[in-house]
């Protein structure tokens, strides 16, 4: 038996919960946006991106390649999703 | 009504099109503030020499036309315009081979061969095409390598990830960018960023964050000539604390004019659509080294994390400290490789220097170090809305102002000439070093009361990475209308009322694209030093390099090195295109017609002994001052005599070598009188000379002047640098002994010496400040002073100027000095004293307290 594909709001739930514990102490979550410009805003720097890759990696068990770890593909929660969205 | 909406499928290639119709008064909006800054554009010369204007009037219009056109042709309209900006920029013969090598290199890329074929293939052509620009290839291979150099191996990294169909149009304007064709330092954009941003939000909104980028790209532009005019010091003037503060701090201000330009930039290409991410976001209020790396030219940092880091760290099995580590200094290491390669396809050279290797050696070292402090202990940002306490306030102040302080202190070491002569700079051996300090202390202790204050009354910090409201459409439209309608009034002001008081004279200065007072004088005496060679970067002369159409004189087969002080001189019977104009010597070396040895009968003999002015740096035989002058003479002579000018002027010489002159190559001509022009650079160029000279182990041979570099302390172990600062203090005491010199070698032999002071172009006035200090010493040597200051009083510099970088005199120029050296030359008293009406004899003149008993036998 498999696990149940995660839905895209799932993954979104889980993103903006990384954000806001790793790169947002402190802030209030209705202000964390899906457009809100993370890697270009200076809230998503590249150690934390790192983390994140790897986050996303473990619990997805998907493969996050380099050239995506990046402003053009995790510049927002909503690319985030997409990204891994994409790869289940 | 409305703009076209994007029909939904149009596009595959920007999937998060999000453009939506906007109304018209957002559009007229955005075009009238475009417009306010093409005129302060306009008003304030920005960036003129790199024709920013005019590319700013195609945006103007351009964007007029793109905002409404349906979106499948956007793309297209996009490249046209940016083909049409390499048009104005380049002459029109450089475009072709832009646009043929450009789209070759890019066919290369999409050749039906594997993968590494397309790679290796288009690793050989831009190689073929480095050697060509190592070989002299010209200003083309700049534009050339700005568009593709770092951009086709970015777009070949991502070929093979691509999931989208991606229009031809927007494959071609990512090369061919519109701003490229004015900003080559400029290079890097992502390819996947350039093509997801396209209307990546709504339409209006990114239109008008471009044109308020556009504003704040002015403003810094204006704030970097603020300091490059008015507070830059050269090295040779560091002779105490304050003067030391501020040579640091202005030069690492002067990255003004770069976040200037990315700011511009980035403000053109969002007026397209191109939501690409801000750059230079408030580098000067970063806090930490990492920190500022975040915030500074983000478009490297995404290059080199999308190029370097990511691959290093997220391929490796562990992710733990040593390798991030390991690829925070890679990725140093590779900026410092690859800064050497932009700089080959600007200048023709890959400079591979200590001053490179340390700066990024250290800087990545303390990004590491700061990244492995981050990782223990992750940056905690305020919470929206709580303002600051005290002691956080006062630690981010003090932070922020410590990594200023170093970055300033590391931005000196990169752009010095040497680490000798960096280590030199903090000698501080003048009669009062810690003068300043006092000032130094006070500005520090302003620093902080204001960054303290500005945090507590504005209620927020300034770190990064907070998070921010949507942006206002009216709120931005209203502020940045508002600045622009200021510069245009600040722009419109100098125009309206000459320029008298001080305030006026800066506001007017503002308008000017030139070279600061500081760079000029460096410039001129810089010839002989061989700072040309343009490893300078703390100044704009780094840009003089770049910019320079004709290649230095003395790399041409027409300049000779003669191995002694003397250090050069021209090659007789040659011919030399060089810039706009032709360059001839006669069979004796001189840069003039041709003359007999013996002087003819019922001749007045002038023999010209000046640099690079009047040996007409830039201009054509018959257009150098000396030629009209004579020509003039000629046609209507003062007195019954035929006048020959014999011009034995030579670039980069100053005034002990033009003394020397008089003995190598002009007494055996029998000459009448010697003109010896005077510039307030001479006092500057002379101690370069002797500087350079001592510096490289060129003997001296003047006992008088050995003699007085013992007393400066200054032999050949002493840093360049550091040795003018000594000799600096001589400068009036050795113009006046190189003087004495020429006027008791022309009393020896019945000549008469006259002096003549031939201002800078950009001296145009210089009312109520008195006898300069040049003619007050030509005068006690006993010359005969002729002084033309205000001889371009009814002309502005960029009148008479060669170009913007080059302060030599246009032809415009050169024909005002030869005007007004004949009307002084018809002025009864003056012919007389020459001997130039009736026969008369010079005139007797005092004895000379001369100091020719000291002179070295050994030249003579």
């Amino acid at each position: 038996m498999t696990a149940p594909t995660p839905t895209a709001d799932h993954v979104r739930a889980h993103v903006r919960a990384f954000i806001l514990h790793s790169c947002l102490l402190g802030a209030a979550p209705e202000e964390l946006l899906d457009d809100t410009p993370l890697v270009s805003g200076g809230i998503v720097d590249s150690l934390a991106t790192v983390q994140l890759v790897a986050e996303l990696e473990e619990r997805y068990g998907i493969a996050i390649e380099p050239h995506e770890a990046g402003v053009a593909f995790m510049d927002t929660v909503r690319d985030i999703v997409a990204l891994v969205m994409g790869k289940l | 009504m409305t703009a076209a909406a994007a029909p939904p499928g149009v596009l595959a290639g920007t999937p998060r099109l999000t453009g939506t119709p906007h109304d018209l008064r957002r559009f007229l909006a955005t075009l009238l503030q475009l417009a306010a800054a093409v005129g302060v554009a306009w008003l304030f010369r920005i960036e003129s020499d790199r024709r920013l204007v005019p590319v700013l009037a195609l945006v103007l219009g351009g964007f007029a036309v793109h905002a409404w056109l349906p979106w499948r042709w956007r793309p297209w309209w996009f490249l046209a315009l940016s083909l049409g900006a390499i048009q104005i920029v380049l002459h029109p013969e450089s475009i072709l081979p832009i646009a043929l090598i450009g789209g070759a290199l890019i066919a290369l890329c999409h050749l039906p061969v594997p993968y590494r074929a397309r790679v290796l293939l288009v690793t050989v052509a831009v190689g073929a095409l480095a050697v060509l620009r190592l070989r002299g290839g010209g200003p083309a291979f700049g534009l050339l390598g700005s568009m593709f150099m770092f951009r086709l191996f970015l777009y070949l990294y991502d070929l093979p990830h691509e999931r989208e169909q991606v229009p031809l149009a927007q494959r071609l304007s990512y090369f061919f960018l519109l701003p490229s064709a004015v900003f080559p330092l400029f290079p890097v954009v992502d390819p996947t960023t350039y093509r997801r941003s396209w209307y990546s939000a709504d339409a209006s909104i990114i239109h008008q964050e471009g044109v308020t980028w556009l504003f704040h790209g002015m403003v810094h532009i204006l704030c970097y000539r603020l300091v490059y005019y008015h507070w830059t010091l050269g090295p040779s003037s560091v002779h105490d604390v304050g003067a030391l503060a501020q040579f640091v701090v202005s030069g690492y201000l002067l990255y003004l004019q770069i976040s200037g330009m990315f700011h511009i930039i980035v403000g053109i290409l969002c007026l397209f659509g191109h939501h690409v991410p801000r750059s230079h976001n408030r580098y000067y209020l970063a806090s930490t080294f990492s920190d500022l790396w975040r915030r500074i030219n983000i478009y490297w940092k995404d290059f080199m994390l999308k190029a370097v880091f990511y691959p290093i760290v997220l391929r490796s099995r562990s992710r733990g400290t040593g390798t991030i580590v390991a690829a925070t200094l890679a990725v140093f290491l590779t900026s410092w490789m690859l800064h050497s390669y932009q700089w080959l396809w600007f200048r023709g050279t890959f400079p591979v220097t200590w001053q490179d290797g340390l700066f990024w050696c250290i800087l990545g070292l303390l990004v590491a170090l700061n990244s492995v402090r981050e990782q223990r202990r992750p940056r905690r940002r305020a919470m929206a809305g709580q303002r600051p306490g005290m002691r956080g306030a006062l630690s981010l102040t003090l932070r922020t102002i410590g990594l200023f302080l170093a970055m300033s202190v590391l931005w000196s070491l990169w752009t010095s000439a040497g680490i000798g002569e960096w280590a030199a700079l903090w000698r501080l051996d003048g009669p009062h070093p810690w003068r300043g300090s006092g000032a130094v202390a006070v500005a520090l202790v302003v620093a902080v009361l204001v960054g303290v204050a500005a945090q507590r009354v504005s209620g927020r910090d300034w770190t990064l990475g907070r998070l921010s409201r949507p942006v206002s459409f009216a709120r931005s439209a209203a502020t940045t209308g508002a600045g622009l309608a200021a510069l245009l009034i600040l722009g419109l002001v100098p125009r309206i009322w000459t320029p008298s008081s001080r305030p006026m004279m800066v506001l007017a200065a503002l308008q000017e694209t030139r070279l600061s007072e500081v760079d000029r004088k460096r410039q001129a005496a810089g010839y002989y030093e061989g700072l040309l060679t343009f490893e300078l970067t703390n100044t704009a002369l780094w840009d003089v390099g770049a910019k320079r159409r004709m290649p230095g004189i003395a790399t041409t087969p027409i300049w000779r090195f003669t191995g002694d002080f003397f250090d050069s001189e021209l090659v007789p019977s040659m011919s030399l295109a060089w810039g706009d104009g032709v360059l001839h010597t006669n069979r004796w070396g001189m840069r003039d017609r041709d003359y007999s040895l013996a002087k003819p009968p019922a001749t007045y003999r002038i023999a010209l002994v000046g640099g690079s002015e009047e040996m007409g740096i830039g201009v054509n035989d018959d257009e150098v001052a000396e030629a009209v002058l004579e020509e003039n003479l000629n046609r209507s002579p003062v007195g019954e005599q035929h006048f020959e000018i014999l011009n034995f002027s030579l670039f980069g010489h100053f005034a002990i070598q033009r003394w020397m002159a008089l003995d190598r190559f002009a007494w055996r001509f029998q000459p009448d009188a010697v003109f010896f022009p005077g510039h307030d650079v001479d006092g500057e160029g002379t101690v370069g000379v002797l500087a350079t000279s001592l510096r490289y182990g060129k003997a001296v041979p003047f006992p008088w002047v050995r003699d007085l570099l013992a007393r400066a302390h200054l032999d050949s172990t002493i840093p360049l640098q550091l040795g003018k600062r000594r000799l600096a203090a001589y400068s009036d005491t050795l113009l006046l002994w190189a003087y004495r010199q020429v006027v008791s070698d022309c009393r020896a032999r019945g000549v008469v010496p006259v002096w003549i002071f031939i201002p800078s172009v950009y001296e145009t006035r210089r009312p109520g400040l008195g006898e300069r200090d040049e003619a007050r010493l030509a005068r006690e040597a006993g010359f005969v002073v002729i002084d033309l200051t205000g001889v371009y009083a009814e002309h502005s510099a960029a009148e008479l100027r060669l170009t913007p970088w080059d302060p030599h005199p246009n032809p415009l120029a050169q024909r005002l000095i030869a005007d007004a050296i004949e009307r002084r030359l018809r002025e009864p008293a003056l012919a007389r004293g020459l001997g130039l009406l009736d026969g008369a004899a010079p005139e007797p003149r005092a004895p000379i307290r001369s100091a020719r008993n000291t002179r070295s036998t050994e030249y003579r």
